[in-house]
């Protein structure tokens, strides 16, 4: 293959895959699963600071911004993923799993002070994470 | 009082350089991710440190040369030229790092929006760079960061399997992951080896007019100073593995790793972190101001150093602001401080044998050091860490690519 020709190739399978657009693996669903449950367990954690009075509302305010802004982003990335067979309703419960978690995150976010609030979405998250761990086997 | 006013230099140097803002970041993900597997890690990064400190205190004490003109008269000025571009690179990246991780730490503390803090954090280094004596600086921001100790007090309150921790300290390969693990054993020695702490630590023995009279002076101060840095190392990552690996939390974000002082220890916990955190980035940024000011001034002949007036060395006073300015550009732009910092420690890794290599020679050159020229003990160590160094050198990028920055 000429040199031109090999380049353009090259330039053409890298636009694919950096596009975002092509089908999601089995080993990038999994990944995404277990951050996920990373951001969803860090929620629990807190979520549990604020039902327990022992950390402070500015810090849940920005730190739950921060963690919803992530998940959101999985959730978009996942949305925009397609999967084949059995794998796509996976993908589609990870989806739904990172915009519930970015939702109770974005109630954390809106009323850092609430404990009662704090306390239930302590439990939700917790849910959350482990739903997602188990996707992540 | 005044002896442990002494050892601020060391302190700076050490926290600013062990526990800037991707140290935090990489510490705590390295726990989350090995537990204490890479403890021992960071006991060979801090020895390292300690024995190229030493010397290059040593040589800035006996011949007034700090390293970058040791580097530019062994080297040559091509290839010491080469040296000054790749540390100032490596410099500005970790300065714009610094100055976005002061601000996200504001904003963990005020809730005001992040890229006014920005300017907020800039605004206040140049004004304590410019109005602060240099002991003033090291004081406030050394002694400041000392608020990070409340990550030790937390990993008692943490209860974490001690025996595992102790197996922590012998070097060992992971069961799994075996690249991942490397990176972040690359990663971790060349935290603690970064240039900019050695070029900041010998320019600061000059500031300070240490003699040969100062030379215990000078190993009180690495000892100690880079004791506490891998001291609160370890806290972070003994923190991390006792309460994030077990729940699968994978550290991403600042505010993450100042929760592992507020689970255990409550809102207390988490305000002293925050304020350790702020200092000791900080004196990160300072460091790096001043580093690659520093640099400039050493490799071109300026006149340089904090205790003269801003007049008395001005191309030095208008390196340390146009860097500061850079810094603010780089980071306004909106690119993650995390990530930045992460890319500035392995970059960093690269420039490592152009830094250590013209401190071992000077270290020998009886012409320079007379009496005090290196020691078998000095040599022996020097030598082991630079063959550690070339090796870490080599594989850091490689690494960095084939694990996709450590996320396997």
């Amino acid at each position: 293959m000429p040199l031109r020709a090999s380049i353009w190739l090259a330039l053409i399978v890298l636009a694919a895959a950096g596009c975002g657009g092509g089908t999601l693996s089995r080993k990038a669903l999994q990944k995404q699963a277990e951050s996920i449950q990373s951001l969803a367990a860090e929620g629990t954690l807190v979520a549990k600071g604020a039902a327990g009075d022992r950390t402070t509302d500015n810090f849940v305010r920005v730190h739950s911004d921060y963690l919803e802004e992530a998940a959101r982003k999985i959730e978009k990335d996942l949305g925009s993923s397609p999967a084949t067979g059995s794998l796509d309703a996976k993908r589609k419960e990870a989806e739904r799993l990172a915009g519930m978690v970015a939702d109770d995150l974005d109630r954390l976010h809106r009323t850092p002070g609430n404990r009662g609030l704090a306390a239930a979405l302590r439990s939700s998250f917790a849910k959350e994470a482990e739903a997602a761990g188990k996707l992540s086997k | 009082m005044s002896k442990i006013f002494q050892i601020a230099l060391g302190i700076l140097a050490a926290i600013g350089g062990f526990v800037d803002i991707g140290d935090l970041v990489f510490n705590t993900e390295a726990g989350a991710k090995f537990g204490y597997e890479l403890l021992w890690v960071v006991v060979v990064g801090v020895v390292g440190i300690i024995v190229y400190s030493e010397m290059c205190g040593r040589v800035a004490a006996v011949s007034k040369r700090p390293v970058f003109d040791a580097i530019r008269e062994r080297l040559g000025f091509g290839v010491g030229f080469g040296a000054l571009v790749s540390s100032q690179i490596v410099n500005l990246m970790t300065l714009a790092a610094e100055v976005g991780g002061m601000a996200l730490v504001l904003q963990l503390l005020s809730a005001l929006p992040y890229r006014p803090l920005i300017v907020v954090a800039v605004v206040g280094i140049a004004v304590v760079t410019w109005l602060a004596p240099f002991e003033w600086i090291e004081r406030i921001f050394g002694y400041g960061g000392l608020c990070l100790l409340v990550f030790a007090v937390g990993v008692i309150k943490l209860h974490p399997d001690w025996g595992s921790v102790g197996h922590g300290f012998v070097p060992q390969m992971s069961a799994s992951g075996h690249l991942v693990y490397a990176y972040f054993a690359v990663g971790l020695l060349g935290a603690a080896m970064t240039p900019y702490e050695v070029y900041f630590y010998s320019s600061g023995v000059v500031e300070e007019s240490w003699t040969p009279k100062d030379l215990g002076l000078n190993r009180a101060n690495v000892i100690i100073g880079y004791g506490l840095g891998g001291f609160l190392s370890f806290a972070l990552m003994i923190t991390a593995g006792a309460l994030f690996l077990p729940q699968g939390i994978e550290p991403q974000f600042v505010g993450t790793v100042a929760l592992g002082a507020q689970v255990p220890l409550g809102a207390i916990g988490l305000l002293l972190a925050l304020l350790g955190i702020f200092f000791a980035v900080g004196g990160a940024a300072i460091d790096t101001c001043f580093s690659g000011a520093y640099n400039f001034a050493q490799f071109f002949g300026w006149e340089w150093g904090k205790y003269r007036r801003p007049s008395g060395a001005p191309r030095f006073t208008i390196a340390w602001i146009v860097l500061l300015a850079l810094a603010l550009v780089v980071i306004m732009s909106g690119i993650d401080p995390v990530m930045l910092t992460e890319y500035a420690v392995i970059f960093s890794v690269v420039a490592l044998p152009l830094t250590y290599i013209p401190i071992l020679l000077v270290a020998n050159d009886r012409t320079y050091m007379g009496r005090y020229v290196n020691g078998r003990l000095a040599n022996t160590f020097g030598l082991l860490y630079l063959v550690i160094i070339v090796v870490v050198a080599l594989t850091a990028i490689p690494l960095m690519i084939v694990t996709n920055q450590g996320q396997g």
